[in-house]
């Protein structure tokens, strides 16, 4: 058995609503855990809000699909936007110094590669695809 | 949706968090706690027992936060997370820079009153 949603957003940051209204709803029909739901609407709130901030395609689509299977969650992103790998264009993430020197550049990339078991980038055409796996724990 | 409710107990500000801080509503969040520190309160708390998501858009509001209260020596303090928001600030080590206390008391007992 498997389940799909397929979402396309806007790349605003106002469409953050419905990126997590719609995975809300598919999380409670597909019976997630509760950690399972809020580390998928951060992970992929991370990745969208990317896009929008440094995408420079501005309220053009974002395709964001997902699969879940028994034992995996398999996330696609498309976006439009200029070629950005987040993996490779992203600072690392300053989790140690105190908070004066603190920069918060990265987090959302050290979240997504704590949180998902796969990411991976590639440039497809006029697009950037984005790929996450994250293995079911139950 | 994200809703803050302030109250003061003498020269401390607490801040009752509620709803979920993402990227399309920090802007309100920060607007609201920025409007509601006093340069006289010595320390903020801000309060998660009903703050049920937070992204890094919401990190970066609660950095800026601490940062502007440390250069005049008052501090930021946490208290009542969940397990969930606790993982978020585990990974993104601000359990190092902020002090996080299981409830509001134990925030307020830690302070010199």
């Amino acid at each position: 058995m498997s389940a799909e949603l397929s979402l396309q957003l806007s790349a605003t940051l106002d469409d953050i609503v419905k990126l997590h209204d719609g995975l809300e709803a598919f999380a409670k029909q597909d019976g997630w855990t509760s950690k399972l739901e809020f580390e998928v609407k951060l992970v992929v709130e991370e990745l969208f809000t990317n896009v929008v901030n440094y995408g420079e395609c501005p309220g053009e689509t974002v395709q964001i699909d997902f699969k879940s299977e028994p034992d995996r969650l398999t996330i696609e992103l498309a976006d439009g936007g200029k070629p950005f790998d987040p993996l490779v264009e992203t600072p690392e993430a300053d989790t140690s110094s105190a908070i004066e020197d603190r920069s918060i550049g990265g987090l959302g990339v050290h979240l997504v590669l704590t949180m998902m078991d796969e990411v991976s980038y590639r440039r497809d055409g006029p697009l950037n695809r984005l790929t996450l796996v994250k293995r079911r724990e139950e | 949706m994200v809703n803050v409710t302030t109250e003061r107990i003498d020269d401390i500000l607490s801040a009752d968090v509620e709803g979920r801080i993402d990227g399309s509503n920090v802007v309100q969040f920060e607007e609201a706690v920025r409007t509601a520190i006093e340069d006289s309160d010595r320390a903020v708390i801000m309060n998660f027992e009903k703050l049920v998501y937070i992204s890094s858009a919401g990190l970066r509001a609660i950095l800026l936060t601490a940062k502007s209260l440390q250069n005049r020596d008052a501090k930021l303090l946490l208290c009542s997370l969940s397990d969930r928001i606790r993982e978020v600030f585990e990974i993104s080590g601000f359990d190092k820079i902020l002090p996080i206390h299981p409830s509001k008391d134990e925030a307020l007992a830690s302070l010199d009153r």
